[in-house]
């Protein structure tokens, strides 16, 4: 059934090794879940009692760490490293060292190798464009749809839990069910184009995910269908965090529902504003799956990246220096975008 | 059994130091109580005595074995917090068996003494449920008996009666009192009631800002405090202190050389024409079986005067007080007292 | 039914529904038929034959018609058209068939079943002519050319003649042979699935069955064959008159066959739903277990470096996976996960997000719990798994409940991590994969589509409370 489990490699191997000893340490231990969980906290247990309390927060943090470190720090590095060498492999050993020329490769109009026309150039910057036309539309659409519906579900509507429930369910679904979905509806012969065409609108069928006039428009429209429920999430419990009593006041006071709206909603809820605006920005610029499942007609960074790194089809020669090289500028975006979100929440976070 | 020495402990917070310098010794068998206001330092001495918190000098030895590097666990103590810190998640019975289970003792062990313990403190009926499900008084029971399931050398009790009412404070009190006496341990109370003090304790020690201001039997330290935060803290209301320049001569004759505050306690004041110390009364408060008076001499310093009578002084009215000899304390510059 | 109104348009304070609550009212029910027909379109599509998908119906329901099949055949006599009714589903969509279930039926024996027109039109429509004109010229003897005759350039034609040998044959291996080459008057032979619809005869009220390739609602006729006389041309029937013979016709094929089947050429539904369940349950559980593990040092103890590890931890968010696919794969590849469900699983356990959210929750359990448990002579491995794991239950149920919507709907890991290893696609990778691979097999793609959503849309019915509770107090995903 899980032929692929079976293909034993020294991961496994060390984990079961490691289960084992801790299955014999705990001999004296009785119940299924004590000799479980001493079987998998013996190390734990011995160091407690061969050295004292001082190192056991580390050991604690440890199975953490390490996966922290192999496989985002450590993958960091990695980048680099492909990032300024050449080559189909991806051992080092069989990478030769190119400085910033993949740097070139995707940013100047003269390809360095050729001397010829660009081409990498032009769908790098092709990417780098349509995903900040993407970032720019996407995210203030989505927030004010999430903020109008954030507000709507705070008045005394009735089924409020059922409204809510309705608005966040795409947030559950998978990018690739979402893509399918939306296929269903927007490719040449979906719904969309045979209603239209049904109701004499247009004359023959329109490819929306790939015709160059639609194809942001339905991008746009997707990815916020699929992802405002999560924000609109936020902004109802920031909404509700604000106290009744200044809404009471204010009622008191005649103030018209405008006002209150500007003058105390608005400002109170602007710190959880920036937040989630931030937030959606750095998912933004990540945006990949929906719209490379969806297969819409231009490029994400992310899906820039994909492409040429070539891990789903043949890995080209330049492509994983090149994939390296565009995630590192990515990544420069993404930690502006973090530090921003970092500093606007950092009065939460207690350190 | 065991006995307790403490020896020159100090306790510092990075640069604060907190505790500073103490010697005490609780001897087997005694019921040890600390008490002080809050912030003495009180919680944390047993915390260090627990093996809760490190000691930063000096040495703690239980029957003239240095602890000081024992880990709680092995420090063969028990505690009972003031919250009571029972395990939420676990039924009374689970909570009692926690401790035992982690020293690996056997099931019969376990459960022989989970059934004395549950006898003693009449918990027979609620051992398999929760602490939530408990009342105040409930919850304090099962906290010492998980204490004395252990059977510890030492129990050390944090506060535990500060979170009941007054009703059940006083009948918990005399409880813990007949169980010392029943068991014959060491105990160590911490409280910052001095009324639980001077009722439970063989030994009382009266810390304030992180040194032992007197060590005594409870009537040792409440007719002869050693100095005047012993004397105002032990006692309630509080012991009178007037400024020695502003007695009346014929009070003043009485003073010992060199002191600076004469203190007398409520109770020990009396309404007759013996001194010319007079009072205007401001308040009265009758309680039935005492009455107490608060008023201000002459020169503004307050007094309180305990009668165990009803009375008829009406606020507003002056009185003159009187009181014996014997019954006054004097205190230097210094604070401390010149009786003895 | 006025209570009904009464309850619905009912304010506190106030008589009537205010404009605001109209429009609000209004915002919500369009954003409900936003968000739940698409969901709704595709769980009905799902459930729709390939017959109707193909056919781009635009039905709501899966309402499908009565079918028969339209022939076209050639012969001496012409072009001839024929209505074949009563046919098997698997006869009408054989072209959409893969070699596995082709070979299931027994094709030869049931085209015996027909004579004339009919059975030279299924004989095409099986792909029969060319084995049997292959076996006729083995067995006859004929010469070897005939064979590659059909594939040859018009000019390399002109040196052979096949029609000297094609006129030695009796009548049936005559045209055999000849559809076979592509002789004179034989064209290949045309077959195609059709609607059945019927009409009252204007003049004699009788009913009348056409048949009919599609129907577009919004046109005012139809062009319809007569069902008796298909040859009599196309006539336009007006779209009102018309009795379409249609009934609710849930295909669950489109389910049992992907679910039940071994597999459908590379596509093993099974296979992938099972890595995918594995992969959430082992990832779940191993998440919640460091997770748990890391909270609990960072939030019940001092110790040098707390600090830095914490926001080590939190700045792991800045550097998503999707921006280090490079990097991850080579991990993945370096420390041989590659190609398996753990390589999918370990990289994601970790997850900064869950730290948090612990640690968060960690911070109000009472000190005073451990303190009594170090008196109790617990272990600090045993105050971890015995009292601060189960006090803090709430907040790892709401990371496990997040944990399996993450792990059962990623993408970008299994894509990293078992891209080349078929065995271990999960249900995500699949889906994708078919989806492309596939495009006449719309109709399973659909239905295995709906089954993934199924355990999401479950846990989030059910357990709905603790995943808002749990983003909307921490604000991540």
């Amino acid at each position: 059934m899980f032929e692929s489990l079976l293909n034993l490699n020294s991961w496994f191997l060390f984990f079961a090794l490691y289960l084992l000893i801790g299955f014999v340490l705990s001999k004296d231990v009785y119940g299924i879940l004590p000799k479980l969980m001493s079987s998998i906290g013996w190390p734990i247990e011995f160091t407690q009692k061969l050295f004292g309390t001082k190192s056991l927060p580390y050991l604690f943090l440890f199975p953490n760490i390490l996966i922290f470190g192999l496989f985002t720090f450590l993958p960091l590095f990695m980048n680099f490293g492909f990032s300024v060498t050449d080559g189909t492999s991806i051992n080092f050993e069989n990478r030769a060292f190119s400085g910033l020329d993949n740097l070139a490769r995707i940013t100047q109009e003269v390809q360095i190798d050729t001397g010829g026309i660009n081409v990498e150039n032009a769908k790098f910057k092709s990417a780098l464009y349509d995903t900040f036309v993407f970032v720019i539309l996407q995210v203030p659409i989505m927030i004010l749809i999430a903020l109008f519906t954030a507000i709507v579900l705070n008045r005394e509507v009735i089924g409020r839990g059922f409204w809510r429930a309705v608005f966040f369910y795409p947030v559950m679904l998978s990018p690739v069910v979402v893509a399918f979905l939306w296929t269903l509806i927007l490719k040449r012969q979906g719904m969309l184009s045979q209603t239209l065409m049904d109701w004499n609108w247009i004359s023959e069928p329109i490819q929306w995910l790939m015709d160059p006039s639609w194809t942001m428009f339905w991008s746009i429209f997707v990815y916020t269908w699929a992802h405002m429920g999560f924000y609109m999430l936020i902004l109802l419990a920031g909404l509700q965090s604000i106290p009744r009593d200044l809404y009471e006041a204010a009622q008191m006071d005649g103030t018209s529902e405008r006002r209150v709206f500007w003058r105390i909603t608005l400002p109170l809820l602007m710190p959880i504003l920036l937040v989630v605006t931030v937030l959606s920005l750095i998912k933004a610029v990540q945006a990949f799956e929906e719209l490379y499942a969806l297969q819409v007609g231009w490029i994400s960074l992310v899906s820039y990246i994909v492409e040429n790194a070539g891990i789903r089809g043949q890995k080209t020669f330049f492509g994983l220096g090149i994939a390296a090289m565009a995630s590192l500028i990515v990544a420069l975006i993404l930690i502006v975008l973090s530090l921003l979100q970092f500093y606007l929440t950092r009065r939460q976070v207690k350190l | 059994m065991a006995n307790l020495k403490l020896n020159d402990i100090k306790k510092s917070y990075g640069k604060t130091e907190v505790i500073h310098g103490l010697d005490l010794e609780v001897l087997d068998g005694e019921f040890c109580v600390l008490v002080g206001p809050s912030g003495c330092g009180k919680s944390t001495l047993l915390r260090m005595i627990a093996g809760l918190e490190a000691i930063t000098e000096g040495t703690i030895s239980i029957n003239d074995e240095k602890v000081n590097d024992v880990s709680a666990a092995k420090r063969g103590l028990a505690m009972v917090f003031q919250s009571y810190a029972l395990y939420p998640h676990m039924t009374v019975r689970q909570n009692l068996a926690f401790g035992l289970e982690n020293l690996k003792l056997d099931k019969d062990d376990i459960e022989q003494r989970i059934t004395k313990a549950a006898n003693q403190l009449r918990m027979q009926d609620y051992l398999k449920r929760r602490p939530g499900q408990l009342s105040g008084g409930q919850r304090q029971r099962v906290a010492i008996g998980r204490a004395i399931v252990r059977e510890p050398s030492i129990y050390l009790f944090d506060e535990p009666l500060s979170n009941l009412d007054a009703e059940l404070r006083v009948a918990t009190r005399v409880e813990l009192k007949a169980l010392h006496a029943r068991l014959g341990n060491t105990m160590i109370y911490v409280t910052h009631d001095q009324v639980e003090a001077m009722t439970m304790a063989d030994k009382i020690v009266v810390m304030h800002d992180g040194i032992i201001e007197q060590t005594g039997s409870p009537l040792d330290v409440y007719n002869k405090p050693a100095n005047l935060f012993v004397a105002g803290f032990i006692g309630s209301p509080k012991m009178n202190f007037l400024d020695c320049a502003s007695l009346p001569d014929d009070i003043k004759k009485l003073s010992p050389k060199g002191a600076t505050t004469f203190g007398i306690r409520p109770e020990h004041l009396k309404i007759e024409d013996k001194y010319s110390l007079s009072l205007r009364v401001q308040t009265v408060e009758q309680l039935g079986s005492d009455s107490y008076l608060y008023g201000e001499t002459i020169d503004n310093q307050e007094i309180s005067i305990k009668l165990n009578t009803q009375t008829t002084i009406k606020s507003g009215e002056s009185v003159k007080v009187g009181f014996s000899k014997k019954d006054t304390h004097w205190f230097n510059e210094k604070g401390v007292s010149l009786n003895f | 039914m006025t209570d009904v109104i009464k309850f619905f348009t009912r304010r506190q304070g106030k008589k009537k529904a205010s404009l605001t609550d109209w429009i609000s009212y209004g915002f919500l029910f369009l954003g409900f038929l936003i968000i739940f027909l698409p969901v709704l379109w595709l769980v009905m599509n799902s459930v729709k034959s390939q017959f109707l998908l193909q056919k781009y119906d635009t039905n709501f329901l899966p309402m499908d018609y009565e079918r028969i099949a339209r022939a076209t055949t050639y012969g001496p006599d012409g072009k001839n058209i024929l209505i074949m009714k009563d046919l098997e589903p698997w006869v009408m969509f054989w072209k959409n068939l893969d070699d596995e279930e082709r070979a299931e039926k027994d094709v030869a024996s049931y085209i015996n079943n027909f004579s004339g027109n009919e059975y030279y039109a299924l004989r095409s429509h099986f792909g029969l002519v060319s084995v049997m004109a292959k076996d006729l010229i083995a067995n006859q003897n004929l010469p070897d050319w005939l064979i590659k005759y059909p594939s040859m350039f018009p000019s390399a034609k002109k040196d052979y003649d096949p029609q000297s040998i094609v006129d030695n044959l009796d009548q049936e291996d005559a045209r055999l042979l000849s559809e076979y080459l592509g002789l004179k008057p034989y064209k290949p032979n045309g077959f195609t699935a059709q609607i059945l619809i019927s009409m009252a005869d204007p003049q004699t009220g009788e009913l009348v069955e056409y048949s009919v390739s599609r129907i577009n609602p919004t046109k005012d006729t139809v062009n319809a064959r007569l069902v008796s006389n298909p040859e009599g041309g196309i006539a336009k029937l007006p779209q009102n008159e018309i009795i379409i013979n249609k009934n609710l016709k849930p295909s669950w094929i489109n389910y049992t066959d992907p679910l039940t089947k071994k597999a459908l050429g590379s596509f093993d539904a099974v296979r992938c739903l099972n890595n995918s369940v594995f992969v959430t349950i082992v990832a779940t559980l191993i998440t919640l277990l460091i997770n748990s593990m890391a909270a609990f040092a960072l939030s019940k103890y001092r110790f040098n470096g707390q600090v830095v590890f914490f926001v080590i931890i939190l700045a792991t968010l800045m550097v998503p996976a999707s921006v280090l696919i490079v990097g991850i794969f080579k991990m993945v590849t370096m420390t041989g996960l590659s190609g398996s469900l753990w390589g999918v699983i370990i990289p994601g356990a970790a997850t900064p997000t869950g730290v948090f959210m612990l640690r968060q929750y960690m911070l109000t359990i009472p000190d005073e719990l451990l303190e009594a448990a170090r008196m109790d002579a617990a272990s600090e491995w045993t105050i971890y798994w015995r009292i601060i794991f189960p006090l803090a239950l709430p907040a790892i149920a709401v990371l496990g409940i997040l944990s399996i919507i993450w792990r059962w709907n990623d993408l970008i890991l299994p894509m990293i991590a078992v891209s080349t290893t078929k065995a271990a696609y999960t249900i995500q990778l699949c889906l994708l994969d078919f989806n492309g691979e596939y495009l006449a097999r719309e109709h399973y793609a659909l239905a295995m589509t709906v089954v993934s959503l199924v355990p999401t849309t479950l846990v989030f019915v059910f357990l709905q409370k603790y995943i808002t509770t749990g983003i909307a107090s921490t604000g991540m995903k």
